[in-house]
Parts: structure tokens; C-alpha cells; sequence
């Protein structure tokens, strides 16, 4: 038996690393909380986190300031980043293995065009739309509907044809949304262009509310489908010889991807880039067990827009669309990978 | 009996790939399925797996229709050792072997150590400790092949169907093979083995089953079922049966 107890430390020795980047995550947080045009140091952050509001109240004026600050402005926000970072890392990791391909990003079913058409219909009709997120939420979901009846074909799901469809029908929104900026007013069209960079402008306990109980349960349930990812992504026929069935449960796992993706964009509209190459850095860190790969998913992207968004927040005396900053940093990132990994 | 075959018929559209195929399968054998490119052979496989749906016929293990076994059991019953092929992600040999005990966990959270210990059997069996923690990507074709045999050690099934696993090896790899294969038979697992070299038949499958337009024409012993008269109604006349020290052989027609 000795020598199962060696290799099974090659199962294992991974859990650390996710607990030292958690703490890191943490810590970028906490520093993040402190950055901004009201800079507060990290003793007062975690005075302003710390003393509830059953505590006396903080003496001093700036005390008052900073947990003012902290809980109704940055906090917020930087919760919001939590979600939407692990949800579309997380997504796109789906994406990824059940498509067999490193390079698909969440959008790929035509997520992000559907959202956006939604998002410039709500903005153009404001009338005829309850709200932007609703509509953007709505139209995402159709589009992902309509590319998957076009995929599914004899009842089974044919990659090419799935990721063919949601080009198509992408491309067919794009061109909606296209025609409802020759048509929208100026102030309109700012709007749109605004929504369509992302930002996490709108960010308030409001939308984490709506977002927190959604996106925890869903990426738990992914996690927990983590090695049945694993087996998916080896192939479908040989997933069903080991004992998974590779239709429902990709059924299940891309309708979370779904569900995750859509709700991100519908609140803090398209920020490109994470969902393709978060998963694929984890994988670089961590190998591509998904037990794994998904929680880390989740940190680095958290981690990653926590950084673009504080940057987002204090690079200029406006804000920058968070949207620019993760293609900037982005693009230079999968040239690397195409450089240096074969795909 | 592990595996029954009932009148299978299969086919695409409107064109059948193989008809009324019936043989059943029981515990120790090692059989192979012999037949030119297009007969159908790796299709049959793929019904017998239900990967895909013949029109008419039934498949059963262990005497149940495999309509009614849970994926997960059919699992349990048979391993698949597809032909060798690249995957997309890097995982380990270890990682990949461990797949095998996909139907046997129940918590991918806390695996026991007797599953590890099953991983670590297969890889032992294999000589493939050696290679446990290196890319399943970075090896050869051979060597890819055997942990996908070993993958198949480690689902501890009764039986296991084999599509062309010597089709890219080199000699040695071919008879590690085949003597692996051999070993299962001792140990009492039923072994079907689609194959294209007839030699390989000859020398070390007990039983050979041959599928020629659309039908089974032979199913029994290959020294006894695999004349020349047949060999050439299914290869044509190019080839030609002789005995090479005291062992069948079939060597290509020179004139």
C-alpha cells in the first residue's frame, strides 16, 4: 500500500495553492477598497469592514467617510467583480472542455450579441423595456436557444454546427444592434456604446442581491460536476464508456454557462477576453482537472478584475470601460499562447 | 453469456453496413473481429457500446437487454479501448487511468484509497508507472495506447472491446499487446478485438468472428474457420495461407 500513499499525494498537493491564492484575493480586496479619489488607508478599511453598525459609531467625521465609502461605493463593486470574474471564467471553462477547444470564450453561442440587442432596445425603447438588464438577460437567453436549435441535430449535439450557429446568429444581432445605433439619438447612442464596452458603473447591493444567489449555487453545481467535465472533454463516446452521459450533462452544464454568462453581461454589459483566457491560465498553473481548474477559474478572474476595475477606477479623472482594459491586457496574453502553446 | 448479439442490423440512411449479425460471447474468450475497410467492424462496436442505434436487433450483457442497463452500469460491464488519438488537454497518465474508476466513485471529492490503489494496479500491470505523471499528449502512439488499455484495467469489466489497438504500433508494441491481452484471457475476462491482421488472429485470438458484405460468414476457431478458400472471398487473391513452422501464416500471393 506504500506506494498508493506516494501517488496519491499527485491528486492532492493542488489544495494549497487554491488557499494561498484566495488569500490573495483577499488582500487585493482589501487594497482595492483602499484605492480611489478618496484614498483611505488599510487600517481604516478594515476599521470601516469591521465595526457593525450595533457598535458605537466611529468617532471621527473621516471615520463616518470611510465606511460611507466603503460600503455603499467600493464594496459593492468590488463584490460585483467577484461574481461576474468567477462567473465568466467559469463559463468559459465550460465552454471549453465540453467544445474540446482552448480557444472558445463564453460569448460563443451568441451570448454577448443577443445581451446586446436586448441592452440597445431597452436603451432605445425605454418604454417598451422594463429594464436594461432584464432585456439584455432575455434576448442573451433567446439567442442561446435559437443556436442551440440549430446545433442540436437528430438529437445530438454537434459541436461544429453549435459553434457555427452561434456565429451565425451573433453576427445576425450584431447587425440588429448595428441598425438601432444608425437609429438611435445621440444621447442613445453613447449609452449603447458605453453599455457594450462594460463597466461595473451601476454596481449596488441591488444587483448583488440578484446576482449573489444565482451565480454561487450555479458555479457550485459546476464545481461539483467538475470530474464528469473532466471525462466530457475527453470525448463523448468514450465518456459514455466510462460511465458519463455526455448529452445530458453537457445539456446541464452549458444551460449554467448560460445562465452565468448571461446574467454578467446583462449587468455589467461585454467584457471581453476573460472567459477565454482565464480557464487557460489556470490550466497552465494547475494542469486541466477540473476539480481544480474551476475554483481556480474563479479566483483568477476575480483576481484579474478586481485589478482592471481598481485601474479602471483611478487611471483617469473619469472612469474607463473595464471592457478596454481586460482587451488590452488581453489580446498581448493569447498572442503569448499562440506563440508559445500549440492549440 | 457476457455478451449477446441478436440479428443486428445496421445502417445510414438507406445504406446497410452490416446485417442480422448474432454471435454471443462468454467469460475467458479472446475474440477477434476480422474484415476489410468498411465492413462495418468498428460500427458493430459502436452499437455493442451504444454509441449509436442499430434499426433492429438487440444487444445484451449478462443476459439483459443493454436497452435497459443505466449507462453507468453498462460501465461496470464493458470497457472501451478506442484507437489511439490525441486529446485536447493535457492530463496526466495518472489522471487519465483514473477516468477508468469514473462509474465505481461516488464522491469525485473524496476519493478512497482503494481507488487509487486500483490506478496504481493498472499502471503496474502495464509497465506504465514509470510514465504516471508525464502528459498523456507527450507520449507515443504506443505508448498512448496502452494507458487507454490500462484505462480500460482499471474500469474492472468483464469484459472489454479493443477497436484496433495495434493499428499504429510498432512489432514490439503489437506483441506487448497481444500478451496483455492474453494475460486478461487467463484471468477470465472475455476480450473482443477488432483487428486487420489476420496473423494476429491466427496466432493468438481463439475464436474469430469475420464479417464480409454486410454479413458474418465465419465465426469459430481461426485455424479451422480461416481457409484460403475464405480468405481470399474476403481479401481476394492476393493473398495465399501456408504453414511456417508448424504455424499458419498468411503471406501475400508473390505471382
Amino acid at each position: 500500500m506504500h506506494k498508493v500513499f506516494v501517488s496519491k499525494k499527485h491528486y492532492t498537493r493542488k489544495k494549497p495553492l487554491l488557499l494561498i491564492l484566495g488569500i490573495f484575493v483577499i488582500l487585493t480586496a482589501l487594497i482595492s477598497l483602499s484605492i480611489g479619489p478618496y484614498d483611505l488607508s488599510i487600517k481604516e478599511v478594515l476599521n470601516g469592514i469591521f465595526q457593525t453598525k450595533s457598535l458605537p459609531l466611529p468617532a471621527t467625521e473621516r471615520g463616518v467617510l470611510a465606511r460611507l465609502i466603503i460600503w455603499e461605493i467600493r464594496m459593492p463593486r468590488i463584490i460585483l467583480a467577484v461574481l461576474v470574474g468567477s462567473a465568466l471564467s467559469i463559463s468559459g471553462n465550460i465552454f471549453q472542455s465540453c467544445f474540446r477547444n482552448p480557444l472558445v470564450e463564453p460569448y460563443i453561442l451568441g451570448v454577448s450579441s443577443g445581451a446586446a440587442f436586448g441592452a440597445s432596445m431597452a436603451i432605445v425603447f425605454p418604454a417598451m423595456f422594463f429594464s436594461i438588464p432584464l432585456s439584455a438577460f432575455l434576448f442573451a437567453g433567446l439567442t442561446v436557444l435559437l443556436t442551440l436549435s440549430l446545433g442540436v441535430v437528430r438529437g445530438q449535439i454537434q459541436t461544429l454546427s453549435l459553434i457555427l450557429a452561434g456565429v451565425v446568429i451573433g453576427s445576425f444581432f450584431s447587425s440588429l444592434v448595428s441598425i438601432l445605433k444608425y437609429l438611435s439619438n445621440d444621447a442613445a447612442l453613447r449609452e449603447i456604446v458605453f453599455w457594450l464596452l462594460g463597466g461595473f458603473y451601476h454596481s449596488g447591493w441591488n444587483e448583488i442581491y440578484l446576482l449573489a444567489p444565482i451565480i454561487i449555487p450555479v458555479s457550485g453545481l459546476v464545481w461539483l460536476l467538475g470530474w464528469k467535465l473532466n471525462v466530457i472533454s475527453i470525448g463523448d463516446e468514450e465518456a459514455k464508456s466510462l460511465g458519463v452521459d455526455p448529452k445530458k450533462n453537457k445539456i446541464i452544464l452549458i444551460l449554467c454557462a448560460t445562465v452565468l454568462t448571461s446574467l454578467s453581461v446583462a449587468y455589467v454589459g461585454i467584457i471581453a477576453w476573460v472567459g477565454l483566457m482565464v480557464p487557460h491560465a489556470a490550466r497552465m498553473i494547475i494542469g486541466p482537472d477540473n476539480r481544480y481548474v474551476i475554483p481556480l477559474s474563479a479566483l483568477i478572474g476575480t483576481l484579474f478584475l478586481l485589478f482592471c476595475d481598481t485601474l479602471a477606477r483611478n487611471m483617469a479623472t473619469g472612469e474607463i470601460p473595464i471592457g478596454i482594459l481586460t482587451s488590452i491586457l488581453g489580446a498581448p496574453y493569447l498572442i503569448y499562447l499562440l506563440r508559445t502553446k500549440t492549440v | 453469456m457476457l455478451l449477446q448479439v441478436d440479428q443486428l442490423s445496421f445502417q445510414y440512411d438507406t445504406k446497410p453496413v452490416f446485417q442480422d449479425v448474432s454471435f454471443a460471447l462468454k467469460a475467458g474468450e479472446l475474440c477477434a473481429i476480422l474484415g476489410i475497410n468498411g465492413s462495418g467492424k468498428s460500427t458493430l462496436f459502436k452499437c455493442i457500446m451504444g454509441f449509436i442505434h442499430a434499426k433492429r436487433g438487440s444487444i445484451s450483457f449478462d443476459g439483459i437487454n443493454a436497452k435497459r442497463h443505466k449507462i453507468i452500469e453498462i460501465a461496470k460491464k464493458v470497457a472501451y479501448v478506442p484507437q489511439d488519438h490525441p486529446i485536447t488537454f493535457p492530463y496526466l497518465v495518472r489522471e487519465m487511468v483514473l477516468m477508468g474508476r469514473t462509474s465505481r466513485i461516488a464522491n469525485f471529492f473524496k476519493i478512497s484509497d482503494e481507488q487509487y490503489f486500483k490506478v496504481e494496479e493498472a499502471l503496474q500491470a502495464l509497465s506504465l508507472v514509470d510514465l504516471a505523471d508525464k502528459p498523456f499528449n507527450q507520449l507515443s502512439g504506443g505508448q498512448r495506447q496502452m494507458v487507454l488499455i490500462a484505462r480500460a484495467l482499471a474500469q474492472e469489466t468483464k469484459l472489454m472491446l479493443l477497436d484496433e489497438p495495434t493499428s499504429s504500433l510498432d512489432f514490439k508494441n503489437q506483441l506487448l499487446i497481444w500478451r496483455t491481452l492474453l494475460q486478461l484471457k487467463k484471468e477470465g475476462k472475455s476480450v473482443l478485438v477488432c483487428t486487420h491482421d489476420p496473423n494476429h488472429v491466427l496466432w493468438f485470438c481463439d475464436r474469430v468472428l469475420i464479417l464480409d458484405n454486410k454479413k458474418l460468414i465465419a465465426d469459430g476457431p481461426p485455424k479451422e474457420v480461416m481457409t484460403e478458400q475464405l480468405l481470399q472471398q474476403v481479401y481476394g487473391t492476393m493473398c495465399t495461407l501456408e504453414a511456417v513452422a508448424n504455424k499458419k501464416m498468411v503471406l501475400p500471393r508473390m505471382s
